[in-house]
């Protein structure tokens, strides 16, 4: 049986691991630096910086969801920006990333957000095909970029 | 001269006046009003960040932002939502300007690194965030959930 529940200070242990399982299916694992003190920080301290929440099996660790608030200048609303949603290899196909997902609609229709936004990897296929069959508008003319590391130090005028 | 600063409440008048004419630059819609920006953003609890750039004290732009989480850095970085020069001020080096002010805040704070979005049709920019030496997420597209499809998909989570 499936339950949903919002992740606490003492999942950080388990959020930290299924966070590198996710990098790993993500193919980004040799960038996943992330520890279990990071995640107390900034998950569970005085100003959190996302909410989780944790899907479990018959009991068991299957999954989890995290997001953040963003905010849009031309709605002037905040959105739930859904950053991570991962199933575990082994207990997929039990309508888990639906119920998941689902969950996060329901915290963003409840609390008032205007949207939820996020990103998929362009070869995620079973993704992508997932998200379209839910009615996501997919945002074909947006890319994504990032500053990060060296050029980001470039940029700000520090040395490397 | 070029200057930057933080936006006040005083300025949410020009600054609605200045996302209204980038919404139309962007060829997308836009509804936000003066309350909305001093609700959210000049009130107890901001959900953003705005800086005002000015050339010899004429308003020329605005950018807006927000912090992200990365789950795999496991730190807090810069989503830039929003970047804007007015036509006439377009080609002093303005943009280019507030990408260094932003990167030097990354560094500062301690953030993973800056993120934002650009329209595919967009060149120039696509250009000039690539001279910044910015990475493009090429592999990843951009989903969002809002209205009917929305409710749909949290009446899966609630039973309604």
């Amino acid at each position: 049986m499936l339950t949903i529940r919002a992740a606490g200070q003492a999942d950080a242990p388990l959020l930290t691991t299924l966070i590198h399982e996710l990098a790993e299916f993500e193919r980004l694992a040799h960038e996943t630096i992330v520890t279990e003190e990071d995640i107390l920080r900034d998950g569970f301290g005085p100003h959190p910086r996302f909410r989780a929440l944790i899907a479990e099996w018959d009991g068991q660790p299957a999954g989890y969801a995290l997001y953040f608030d963003f905010y849009s200048t031309f709605q002037g609303r905040v959105g739930l920006f859904l950053e991570d949603i991962f199933v575990r290899p082994q207990l997929r196909k039990h309508g888990i990333g639906k119920a998941l997902f689902a969950r996060v609609a329901a915290i963003t229709w409840e609390e008032g957000y205007f949207c939820m936004r996020w990103e998929v990897l362009d070869w995620n296929t079973p993704a992508i095909d997932f998200y379209r069959q839910l009615g996501a508008e997919f945002l074909d003319d947006w890319k994504s970029a990032m500053l990060i590391g060296e050029p980001l130090q470039a940029v700000a005028g520090v040395k490397a | 001269m070029l200057f930057i600063r933080q936006a006040e409440a005083r300025d949410a008048s020009l600054l609605v006046t200045m996302t209204h004419e980038f919404a139309e630059f962007e060829r997308l819609p836009v509804k936000v009003s003066e309350q909305d920006l001093l609700r959210d953003g000049f009130g107890p609890s901001p959900k953003f960040q705005m800086l005002i750039t000015e050339w010899n004290g004429d308003p020329a732009g605005y950018a807006m932002y927000f912090n992200f989480y990365s789950s795999f850095e496991g730190r807090a970085g810069i989503y830039l939502e929003d970047v804007y020069v007015r036509r006439q001020h377009r080609g002093k080096g303005i943009g280019k300007a507030v990408m260094v002010h932003l990167a030097q805040i990354a560094l500062k704070e301690n953030y993973c690194g800056v993120r934002w979005q650009v329209l595919d049709w967009n060149t120039p920019a696509i250009e000039f965030y690539r001279k910044l030496g910015a990475e493009s997420l090429d592999d990843r597209r951009v989903f969002s959930l809002h209205g009917d499809a929305m409710l749909r998909v949290a009446g899966g989570a609630t039973g309604r």
